[in-house]
């Protein structure tokens, strides 16, 4: 959190406000390369096989891998989240398959929705 | 009268099912995952007024990847989900075995969604069991109810969606109304669009 002097929007009075800087820059800066969507908080993004699909291999059964981080992206059915183009399960586990109990729900855009651990 | 398949291909999306038009909403477990909850989700199912008259049906093209070792390895499968899903299933030819080699990826988009025949209440339990908590099972299931304008699937959040039929308004409405009132429980949370 940073506070910033809004004094010229408020001309003659110096005014601090807040700005959660990370939330701030957050539209403008893109997921790294290696940013495992297991150690991302919820509500930041990650690279999906949408947005980056040079970082994924697909498998016959459908399945994407990342290359760079090594787990395993599944393309959802459901979209209860309804994110615009959809959902993809990530298994929380290095080379392991998205489970019913453990898995990361990301919105197509990158955006981690929840985890099941 | 319409066949069950002819329905689905009609009314719903298989990219995204909640993007198909008569996308009602869902019920979905408050709670951490287990088997009990499941079970649950389909009890509650089960004996709601939609099961009365038997007239439902299945349709759906389960598949999983992999022998019984990979399972293990892949999924940790333990004997009992191998005993009392995948062998049943796989025996009944609602869900079809591939090997790691064979190309399915094209069943996500549809391909050999069929009609399962003489269905029953043990035949629903295990699919709709199965496709909520077993690892691995890929593909799509829906459960078609003529007499109510609904199609039901299973989902992974131990719970299940809700798509009409019917392009009224006020059918939609009460629909809604319905799976509120009838799905809002301790263990469960209802969301409706």
């Amino acid at each position: 959190m940073i506070w910033v002097n809004v004094y010229k929007v408020c001309k003659g009075r110096n005014l601090l406000w807040p700005i959660d800087l990370k939330r701030f820059l957050a539209p403008f800066i893109l997921p790294g390369i290696k940013a495992k969507a297991r150690n991302t908080p919820v509500g930041d993004k990650v690279r999906t096989p949408a947005t980056h699909p040079e970082d994924f291999t697909r498998n016959g059964s459908g399945q994407y891998k990342n290359v760079n981080t090594g787990e395993v992206w599944e393309s959802s059915h459901t979209n209860h989240s309804r994110s615009e183009g959809g959902e993809w399960k990530v298994g929380t586990k290095k080379g392991k398959a998205p489970t019913k109990s453990n898995k990361i729900t990301v919105a197509n855009d990158g955006t981690i929705i929840k985890t099941d651990e | 009268m319409e066949s069950p398949l002819k329905t689905v291909e009609k009314n719903v999306n298989l990219q995204s099912y909640s993007m198909s038009q008569g996308f009602l909403g869902f019920f979905e477990r408050k709670e951490a995952f287990s088997i009990d909850v499941c079970e649950k989700a389909i009890d509650l199912l089960l004996s709601s007024s939609l099961f009365d008259t038997h007239c439902q049906s299945i349709v759906s093209n389960l598949f999983i990847v992999g022998n019984d070792f990979e399972l293990k390895n892949d999924y940790g499968f333990g004997d009992r989900e191998l005993r009392e899903h995948v062998y049943p299933l796989a025996a009944e030819s609602i869900l079809t075995r591939v090997d790691t080699t064979q190309y399915c990826a094209n069943r996500l988009d549809g391909y050999g969604l069929l009609e399962i025949p003489r269905i029953n209440e043990r035949i629903i339990r295990t699919v709709f069991s199965a496709v909520m908590s077993v690892d691995g099972i890929r593909g799509h299931c829906f459960c078609v109810v003529p007499d109510h304008d609904l199609i039901l699937y299973p989902h992974d959040d131990s719970g299940f969606g809700f798509i009409s039929t019917s392009r009224e308004a006020s059918r939609r409405q009460y629909l809604q109304d319905w799976i509120v009132r009838r799905f809002s429980d301790n263990a469960f949370e209802v969301t409706v669009f």
